[in-house]
């Protein structure tokens, strides 16, 4: 197996950019997933790398070898990148046995017959698939179906392993065991693998790090915990996990700190990191699970808010909130009555510009 | 983990695979675009050359194009088609859309039944259906001497414009149906229920529902039929000639056959006739794109809850069953009466005249015996070359990295806008050109290759309607597992393509057995085939073989289909 650098890779496709220009690299071993929502080109980069999908400009390399460089002209066709590819449909060949199917890439490379079968038995073996080899696809639950995929992936220990969605087509429950399973292995056999999926509990569980992607282009990359705690923009915030934006203006900065008001006139808040001279309009991030809610203002930090709403959801109670006209999500394990109570911003909340006329006021103002 | 000797090895047979696979895509590009254009550009040549090809010298020149334009025969004939065009494409489209509304929107009764003898024409295609028409219909046949002799008269007359119109009805109303009921599937019903909950009743949901979004498939039915019509040599020459009407392919048909003089002035005409038909099939393809605005799909299909036709419902059995009587079954005994009687008329009860002279007849002539001979040797070897080179022509276009893939899918379907007499005489003047020695153009092979081009485009539609609904990521993983594009189609497409290259191969069959218009301008004797052979017989005036020749044909065909339906689910329609 070896490491993966994609260098400047655009696709357009008509008039149209898919992919706007995106470089990352995935280390030896390394599990990256790729996340976003459907159109914003992971599952073209992914196929690009396999081979699959044709870039326009950029390049693609694996170890020492270029797979693809829209400037020298190069462009290895699919068969010669060896890449293992799990597809989203599993694409599993109907008229073949699950055994014929596992052992297709082996026989492609003229592999012994005994050494074969041996592969094939132990790969079937790993994906805890032994007794079904004589099967066909259409006897097979899509969860055997999903495990079928992933043997043929990786029988022929491929330099990369490309997964496409591998879990979407299972329902709940099966996906989160699915999911161990997949890590577990990939974990095992120590292969660099590339996930793509639009589902953030997944991204969070499985990777190394998460390369979060929007209409083509690279909005943050991370290790999960980096992208769920700072995401460097509201986009981020919002895709992973939930997150309140909150409207304020910028009343006072000192010493690091960025005094915000929330709305225009509500109470003041203070919180840590700067903003550049010069914004005034931003956005408070702050997930509703870090936000503590009170019948007492316990310190000068609290605001009081007055309660919209109460959803139970098991392991806590979601309140929609209202503070001077703007409205978020607070969770709690407590369960308060009354209409009004009191809110506690934690100073850690992140601050994003909002200036109207900005070019992109998606941009952080701290990372 | 792979060795880097066995992955060398790998890289290395992959780089002659892909040699072969690019070796392959262009093979299949120039042949393509060889026969089609092989088909074409003579004629373009032919009609701008003031002497026939196969003799020396002559010079560029337009005359043969203002012969034919200053011949008032051919403004006569030009008119006519028009005329047969629209009193064939007007009865046809107000029938079959009766008939589809009927059977997959109403209670009538019996309406499934009804719906699958409406398809029978579509298993017997040729001349022998249109002889079964004569026998019946013309002034001398069976119902028309009794009609005349019960009423004293008869309304109708065959050997006119409008006769020739109610013969291809037989042809053009199951076309028609096939098209409506297909597009009637594709309708929600609850667009109806909508209309019915809103307070309209049945006739008003027909008449400002259904038949409105019907609309562009009844416009698309109509252009096919005057393709058809403009088209069609053998029905016009057989029931127009004797009242001398004339037709642009009988034009051009009766102009070849009279002076070996008029080889230009036939060019000319059949390169404007070619014209014609393609500027109709570019209508149609602008049509079929946008009868997609009409789609009205929404997810799953829902149960269709039929109009109730209540006291009305027996009386359209009735007229429905009527036209199958008086269109299908008919026409079908009049044939086989023909075949089997020495003479088939009210005023003789054929049970004292039954014989099998007409089949003794034609298993005695050697020229019969060997044009049923032609004709199977030239369906089967055609339908295997044309499935073989069809499908590789698909995995090109559909599921390759050539460059110039796009461009096959048109040089493939483009045929289908070509006239049988068209395509006939372009590979004449090719095979003159190309093989002075006359070989090619007087074997059975120069014929086989004439019917292939004809009908490329129904082989090549039917493999690739299920290579479309194939998933490309099967193919995708075959190539990222390490397979090239040529083991990826062998191992993978093909095997999962088998059941459309069945029936490729059937309808294909089907279609080279049948055929015969292109054959017209390259048979000699020694390269005959049925179909041409009854249309010469039935020119010359013998009716009795041509039937028993007929029920060869049809026979073959019926065996065929039958086959094809139990082994690999064929439909005689696609």
């Amino acid at each position: 197996m070896s490491d993966v650098t994609i260098r400047q890779l655009g696709l357009d496709y008509g008039d149209t950019t898919v992919l706007k220009d995106i470089s990352f690299n995935v280390a030896e071993g390394e599990f990256v997933t790729l996340l976003g929502p459907s159109g914003c080109g992971k599952t073209t980069t992914l196929m690009s790398i396999a081979g699959l999908a044709e870039p326009t400009r950029g390049s693609i390399s694996c170890g020492e070898v270029t797979l693809f460089d829209g400037a020298k002209r190069i462009n290895r066709p699919p068969e010669r990148r060896d890449c293992g590819v799990v597809f989203q449909s599993y694409a599993i060949w109907p008229h073949m046995s699950v055994a014929d199917n596992v052992a297709y890439p082996l026989r492609l490379r003229r592999r012994p017959k005994a050494e074969i079968a041996a592969a094939v038995a132990q790969t079937l073996a790993l994906v805890g698939l032994g007794e079904l080899a004589q099967r066909y696809p259409h006897e097979l639950s899509g969860g055997q179906q999903q495990r079928v995929a992933m043997a043929r992936a990786v029988v022929y220990s491929p330099q990369v392993l490309l997964l496409d969605e591998p879990l979407s087509n299972l329902d709940a429950k099966l996906r989160e065991q699915a999911r161990v399973w997949l890590k577990d292995i990939q974990a095992r056999l120590g292969l660099t693998t590339i996930f793509v999926t639009h589902d953030q509990d997944e991204a969070l569980a499985m990777s190394d790090r998460i390369v979060v992607m929007k209409d083509g282009a690279i909005e943050q990359i991370g290790a999960p915990e980096e992208v769920y705690r700072e995401p460097s923009s509201p986009f981020v915030a919002s895709f992973l996990g939930s997150s309140n934006l909150i409207a304020g203006t910028v009343v006072g900065a000192s010493a690091g700190r960025t005094d915000v008001r929330i709305g225009r006139d509500g109470a003041v808040v203070s919180v840590d990191g700067p903003v550049p001279a010069g914004v005034a309009e931003v956005q408070l991030m702050v997930r509703p699970e870090e936000v503590r809610l009170s019948g007492q203002a316990r310190d000068q930090s609290a605001i009081p808010v007055r309660i919209e709403s109460r959803m139970f959801l098991g392991a806590h109670y979601r309140y929609g909130v209202e503070h001077a006209g703007i409205s978020f999500f607070v969770d709690s394990r407590d369960a308060i009555t009354g209409a009004s109570a009191y809110a506690h911003i934690p100073s850690g909340a992140r601050v994003f510009d909002a200036t109207p006329s900005a070019p992109s006021n998606q941009e952080p103002v701290h990372a | 983990m792979s060795l880097p000797n066995d992955a060398g090895r790998a890289a290395a047979r992959d780089r002659r695979w892909l040699s072969a696979a690019s070796l392959t895509w262009w093979a299949t590009l120039a042949v393509s675009a060889l026969l089609l254009l092989g088909a074409v550009l003579p004629i373009g040549y032919a009609a701008l050359r003031s002497v026939p090809l196969y003799e020396s010298g002559g010079s560029f020149t337009l005359e043969n194009y203002t012969a034919f334009l200053s011949d008032p025969a051919f403004w006569t004939a030009l008119r006519n088609t028009s005329l047969l065009a629209v009193l064939t494409a007007v009865p046809s489209i107000l029938i079959g859309t009766a008939l589809a509304v009927l059977v997959t929107r109403t209670n009538m009764p019996g309406r499934s039944l009804i719906g699958v003898l409406l398809l029978a024409p579509l298993l017997f295609p040729g001349l022998g259906a249109t002889l079964g028409w004569v026998s019946m219909y013309a002034p001398s046949g069976y119902i028309s001497t009794w009609f005349a002799n019960t009423f004293g008269g008869v309304p109708w007359n065959l050997y006119s414009i409008p006769g020739m119109a109610l013969v291809s009805l037989e042809r053009t109303v199951p076309m028609v149906y096939l098209l409506a009921r297909a597009r009637l599937s594709t309708l929600d019903s609850s667009i109806e229920d909508a209309a019915r909950s809103a307070g309209a009743g049945p006739m008003r949901i027909l008449r400002t529902i259904t038949l409105p979004m019907m609309r562009p498939s009844l416009l698309l039915a109509g252009v096919l039929i005057s393709m058809m019509v403009f088209e069609s040599l053998g029905l016009p020459l057989l029931l127009g000639t004797s009242s001398g009407i004339e037709t642009v392919s009988t034009y051009i048909y009766n102009n070849w056959t009279s002076s070996a003089d008029n080889q230009g002035l036939v060019s000319a005409t059949a390169s404007t006739l070619l014209l014609i038909v393609t500027l109709m099939m570019l209508l149609r393809s602008r049509l079929e794109g946008d009868s997609k605005r009409f789609i009205t799909s929404s997810g799953k299909p829902k149960a269709r809850r039929p109009l109730q036709l209540g006291v009305l419902g027996p009386l359209a059995s009735a007229l429905c069953l009527a036209w199958v009587m008086l269109a299908i079954v008919m026409p079908t005994f009049g044939l086989l009466m023909t075949a089997f009687t020495q003479i088939f008329s009210p005023l003789i009860s054929p049970w004292e005249v039954l014989t099998t002279h007409n089949f003794s007849t034609v298993f005695e002539s050697p020229a019969f015996v060997r044009s049923i001979r032609n004709s199977i040797i030239v369906a089967v070897v055609g339908a295997i070359v044309s499935t073989v080179a069809l499908t590789v022509a698909a995995l090109v276009a559909h599921r390759s990295e050539f460059r110039f893939r796009t461009a096959l899918p048109p040089l493939l379907l483009f045929p289908r806008a070509m006239p049988g007499i068209v395509v006939g005489m372009g590979l004449f003047w090719a095979f003159v050109v190309v093989d002075p020695s006359g070989w090619v153009r007087t074997s059975i092979w120069g014929i086989m290759i004439a019917f292939i081009v004809r009908n490329t485009a129904v082989g090549y539609a039917a493999i690739e309607s299920t290579l479309l609904s194939i998933s490309s990521e099967l193919d995708g993983a075959a190539r990222t597992c390490g397979a090239g594009w040529l083991r990826t189609g062998w191992t993978i497409v093909i095997p999962l393509l088998r059941p459309a290259l069945g029936a490729c191969f059937i309808l294909m069959f089907v279609a080279l057995l049948n055929d015969y218009d292109p054959a017209i301008f390259l048979m000699t004797s020694g390269n005959e085939v049925i179909g041409l052979t009854m249309l010469r017989q039935w020119l010359a005036g013998f009716a009795g073989p041509v039937a028993a020749l007929g029920v060869v044909q049809m026979l073959i065909t019926a065996l065929v289909l039958g086959a094809g339906r139990l082994f690999f689910g064929v439909k005689a329609h696609v």
